[in-house]
């Protein structure tokens, strides 16, 4: 069984059709990265997947569970960072997590080892507001994964935040991953999307433009098939990737000359621009 | 419904009480006024209960629509209700936490108030009983308005004068004849009645069963808009 699948959804809002046949299946242990321009729909999605929105049309389902019939007991299976933070300001971390903890049942050792595990251990008795954005951030994720969700939504988890912030982020997802859950990204950040999923789908104006996983995306649409050497003394050469281009890169490696060596393949953003005529972001 | 997540939500808002001045404010700021102006004021101007009745209604019409209006309609605007409904807490359950806990506050004032005012044993049970009741209509007030507020601005603008109304209305009936008939139908109005009467022991059927009315009525309002919108709309 999926861990989320998404069948042919469909969502307007005055008039403007935000999200327009949208299928996706997403397994259990898979990280899938939703991409797309900010008010592509992935946040309508998300909240049309967690059941807190209607479709037009289509369905939804949350471990086989339709979306829309999602019991408070199906809650417990999953674990949101949303848009909003929807944190206690006044209270500590400690204290915001007490209260979810209470809620799950969980003792309070678990709290502690959450706060370990995002680096707030040492800041769990300072209030919300004196915190940076991205412990902030940390705190919400803390929250998300608590009681070990086994699908967890993430709405731009690392937006704004600093790169050794997003790196613990990162690592924690990958830690999530191999136990075994669900993440369910979205992101404008393609170097994240690629760094972390094992598939991506491109949202363009409603609909999946593209969708599979990144390496996959980026040779589909690696129109130039170039290798690119730099030799140790600034020169470039651009060849054809095939096998006239070979003697010249045997006789550059004969010269024990070359610095680096790329192929051409476009970067998600590329592809995606070359797609749409618009920059991801 | 589950009492253990009544119970979170409960110990959370009490958390909360000394770092969120402005319901801190709401339930002491009556309290504190009753007791200093009882204090104040010779013995022999006015009776020492003048004051706590006339402040007490104020306390039952004011506090909790405040309290719970804002509260509510906080927790929408920052996102932090729709975090708890996405995990695992029924719409029910946290409102009756919030509202547990308002109760609770409030009462503890006004058995502060009642002991200020000089009343004791049985009076002072009746005292808080009645107005204990009035808060109970406050809460389902302040709660529809939370209910049907998108912000905290929004929740103002409902939440102050339907404050105004249910506050002043008893204060205001002193000297107006037109007010004073309407404020025989509102449950702040019939408290201070049954206040007044107190100190003399009688014990007003006609205006508890007014406030018992207003209860009823804005309970049925309560339970159909509960039940009719969704807590996150």
């Amino acid at each position: 069984m999926e861990a989320i699948r998404i069948e042919n959804i469909c969502k307007l809002f005055s008039q403007k059709q935000v999200l327009n046949d949208i299928c996706i299946e997403i397994e259990k242990g898979e990280i899938f990265g939703l991409l797309g321009p900010s008010g592509a729909g992935k946040t309508t999605l998300i909240h049309i997947i967690t059941g807190q929105l209607a479709p037009d049309s289509g369905k939804s389902y949350i471990l086989g569970k339709n979306s829309l019939k999602l019991s408070h007991d199906d809650y417990t299976h999953i674990g949101l960072v949303l848009d909003q933070e929807g944190l206690y300001t006044r209270l500590s971390c400690y204290d915001n997590l007490a209260l979810f903890a209470s809620i799950y049942q969980l003792d309070k050792a678990k709290i502690e080892k959450v706060l370990k595990q995002v680096h707030l251990y040492d800041d769990r008795k300072k209030t919300v507001s004196e915190l940076s954005k991205g412990m902030r951030q940390r705190l919400v994720l803390a929250r998300a994964i608590m009681h070990e969700p086994q699908i967890l939504f993430l709405d731009e988890p690392t937006s704004g935040l600093d790169p050794a912030t997003t790196l613990k982020i990162h690592n924690l997802l990958l830690e999530l991953k191999d136990k075994g859950t669900a993440i369910f990204l979205t992101t404008h950040n393609m170097e994240e999307a690629a760094k972390l999923c094992h598939r991506v789908a491109l949202l363009h104006e409603g609909k999946i433009i593209e969708c599979d996983s990144p390496v996959t995306i980026c040779e589909r649409h690696n129109d130039l098939n170039k290798v690119i050497i730099t030799t140790k003394d600034h020169q470039k050469y651009i060849l054809n990737n095939n096998r006239e281009s070979a003697q010249h890169i045997y006789q550059l490696f004969q010269s024990e000359n070359i610095q680096s060596i790329h192929s051409s393949e476009p970067t998600l953003g590329n592809v995606f621009i070359s797609l749409t005529g618009k920059e991801l972001g | 419904m589950s009492f253990r997540i009544i119970k979170a939500i409960f110990i959370k808002q009490l958390k909360e009480t000394f770092k969120n001045k402005e319901v801190l404010i709401q339930i002491v700021m009556f309290p504190i006024i009753a007791i200093v102006l009882t204090n104040s004021v010779s013995d022999n101007m006015v009776p020492p209960e003048y004051f706590v009745i006339l402040f007490a209604s104020m306390y039952v019409g004011m506090t909790p629509i405040i309290i719970l209006s804002s509260i509510i309609s906080g927790e929408k605007e920052t996102g932090s209700l729709r975090m708890l409904i996405m995990s695992n807490v029924k719409p029910i359950e946290y409102i009756l936490g919030i509202s547990i806990y308002v109760m609770i506050c409030t009462v503890i004032g006004l058995i502060i108030m009642g002991i200020t005012g000089g009343y004791l044993g049985i009076q002072l049970l009746y005292f808080v009983g009645i107005c204990t009741l009035g808060m109970l209509v406050s809460i389902f007030i302040g709660s529809i308005i939370g209910i049907v507020s998108k912000n905290q601005m929004a929740a103002n603008s409902l939440a102050v004068p339907a404050m105004m109304i249910c506050a002043f209305v008893p204060m205001l009936s002193m000297f107006n004849e037109s007010i004073k008939k309407f404020g025989s139908f509102l449950f702040t109005q019939q408290i201070n009645n049954v206040l007044t009467k107190l100190p003399l022991n009688e014990f007003p059927t006609q205006a508890i069963l007014i406030i018992l009315a207003n209860l009823f009525v804005f309970l049925i309002i309560y339970i159909r808009l509960f039940r009719k919108r969704n807590l996150l709309a």
